[in-house]
């Protein structure tokens, strides 16, 4: 019998019971589970508040070269006078 | 067989049915908890072999489970689910190992300055290979290999995996995995004379 096959041989003790073992998974998985959450809901926040910011930004500064606010509608300002 | 709401019997899917559907699903989701029930045994077994005592095989293969949940979206489908798994295993075994090694190494550092005693890696005796004499005497041998060749020897003699899967596995060939434990082989006679010799 070749050396290295004796290996297997070797009796393996049996794992701890299902509930705990899980729960030890979900002990572990959790935490990080949640780490990933945060890291991801603040990328997408940021993001989305640099954007909202950004054209913010521009529209001041369109403001105060041009003297109006952008408007979606053609036209928009003075028509209800 | 069927359950409610029309759909299959998770139980009655195949692995890799299985794996699709746990891409899709939650932490909590039927199809990844199936897989899990599924292949505890496994993984355990793997575990206890690459880390050799209960509590760091029971930490690893939670650890397992963790990073196959994380990675559940890498599974394409190429290789069977269970070689795919056991790749996993392993890779988590062999992090776990060197961590723990860098781990002891600093710990006996610190003894030695206390002129204290520290139990190496190649000292811990496996709880279940106590019964088994020649086998714990293979297992120690092995202590002194290179992390990687050692979890190859046991995927291969001890979990008796063919080539082709533990290519898959090790990210290698099965010409040049053959080759390498050909290598481990001349190794090991060459330590084994004076170990077992003794």
């Amino acid at each position: 019998m070749d050396v290295l096959d004796q290996l297997a041989t070797v009796a393996v003790p049996p794992m701890p019971a299902r509930r705990t073992f899980t729960a030890g998974v979900q002990r572990k998985l959790h935490p990080r589970l949640l780490a990933v959450h945060v890291v991801e809901f603040a990328f997408g926040a940021t993001g989305w508040a640099l954007v909202h910011m950004a054209s913010a930004l521009l529209a001041a500064v369109r403001f105060t070269v041009v003297g109006e606010w952008p408007s979606e509608k053609r036209g928009g300002r003075g028509d209800a006078s | 067989m069927c359950s409610f709401q029309g759909q299959p019997d998770p139980s009655s899917l195949p692995d890799e049915t299985l794996a699709a559907q746990a891409a899709r699903e939650g932490a909590d989701g039927i199809a990844f908890m199936t897989l899990m029930d599924r292949h505890r045994e496994r993984v355990w077994r793997v575990c206890w072999r690459l880390m050799g005592t209960e509590h760091d095989a029971e930490d690893a293969a939670q650890e397992v489970f963790v990073r196959l949940f994380f990675e559940r979206a890498k599974f394409a489908g190429r290789s069977r689910y269970t070689t795919w798994l056991h790749g996993v295993a392993i890779r988590t075994c062999l992090t776990l190992r060197r961590s723990r090694t860098r781990r002891r190494r600093r710990e006996s550092v610190e003894q030695d300055d206390s002129g204290g005693v520290v139990e190496t890696c190649a000292d811990a005796q496996p709880s279940g290979a106590a019964a088994v004499d020649a086998a714990h005497d293979v297992q120690k041998l092995l202590e002194h290999l290179d992390e990687e060749d050692r979890a190859l020897v046991i995927m291969r003699f001890a979990e008796n995996h063919d080539y082709d899967a533990l290519a898959e596995m090790f990210g290698s060939t099965p010409g040049a995995l053959r080759m390498r434990v050909s290598r481990i082989r001349e190794k090991l006679a060459a330590r084994g004379g004076r170990l077992l010799g003794d």
